[in-house]
């Protein structure tokens, strides 16, 4: 077999893994926003669903359009995410999204008002996101 | 055993080290690259400590192996080059680096390969 790589290898064997495990380290240093974007995303799901039963529908629309656009251009500036956050970020977003239409639903139509609905379903609906960042903390 | 098989196994594992990955500089981008779902530019030139030209260089030769994805686009007003691996450049890495491993451990079970596929087709 002929030899094509020798002749060029300035590194060894073990430093080259090292490089690469130095190289791996970075981006999981670079992609720790990642769990805070989602646990921020559940604190400000749970404030916002908190204050539904006060503010009613229209300030809780207006409200998620105003986060939306901040996340989005947060989450768009970072210059890394680690590998699986995309899964990982689809997965919590669609369960919060499946559990904030049924709260909604539910809410809006027969607990408009109630507080005592609205804190715990907060709580309730902010869960995937708080796993999705808890998940992304022990990566 | 076949002759075939015999022979694989008897190859040195650095015969399987990956010529377009072997560089140090293009190892460490496919490394911090194989990490991250995708990567600004300048997180990788900073990661791996080049410039700008070398950076591009490199990931133009990796580009062109087929081993990473170039995505172009904006943040604002301001231009961003985005990075990321492709399935056969996280199947070459796996393998360049599983033969880094072989060598490095010289467990006589490591001569033994090609699940990865041969990187050499000399």
């Amino acid at each position: 077999m002929k030899d094509t790589v020798d002749d060029f290898s300035p590194l060894d064997p073990a430093a080259a893994l090292a490089r690469a495990e130095e190289a791996r380290s970075a981006v999981r240093a670079g992609s720790g926003w990642t769990t805070w974007y989602l646990g921020a995303f559940a604190a400000t799901s749970a404030v916002f669903l908190s204050l539904t039963a006060w503010g009613g529908v229209a300030v809780y629309a207006s409200s998620w359009v105003v986060y939306g656009v901040i996340a989005s251009w947060f989450a768009r500036r970072e210059r890394v995410s680690w590998r699986g956050f995309d899964r990982l970020a689809s997965r919590c977003l669609l369960s919060w999204l499946v559990l904030q239409c049924g709260v909604g639903a539910l809410g809006f139509n027969v607990f408009s008002n109630d507080a005592l609905y609205w804190v715990p379903a907060a709580g309730m609906v902010a869960a995937p996101l708080l796993v999705g960042a808890w998940r992304s903390a022990h990566r | 055993m076949s002759g075939t098989e015999a022979s694989v196994e008897r190859v040195h594992p650095r015969h399987r080290l990956d010529p377009v990955i072997h560089s140090p500089v293009r190892l460490s981008i496919m490394a911090c690259l194989a990490a991250a779902e995708r990567a600004e530019f300048g997180f990788v030139r900073d990661a791996v400590e080049v410039s700008d030209s070398l950076l591009s260089k490199q990931v133009t030769t990796l580009a062109d192996a087929g081993y990473v994805k170039v995505k172009k686009g904006y943040v604002g007003k301001y231009p961003r080059t985005w990075l990321s691996l492709s399935t056969a450049g996280r199947r070459a890495l796996d393998a360049h680096l599983a033969a880094l491993t072989a060598i490095v451990t010289a467990a006589p079970s490591a001569a033994v390969g090609a699940e990865a596929g041969p990187t050499e087709s000399h």
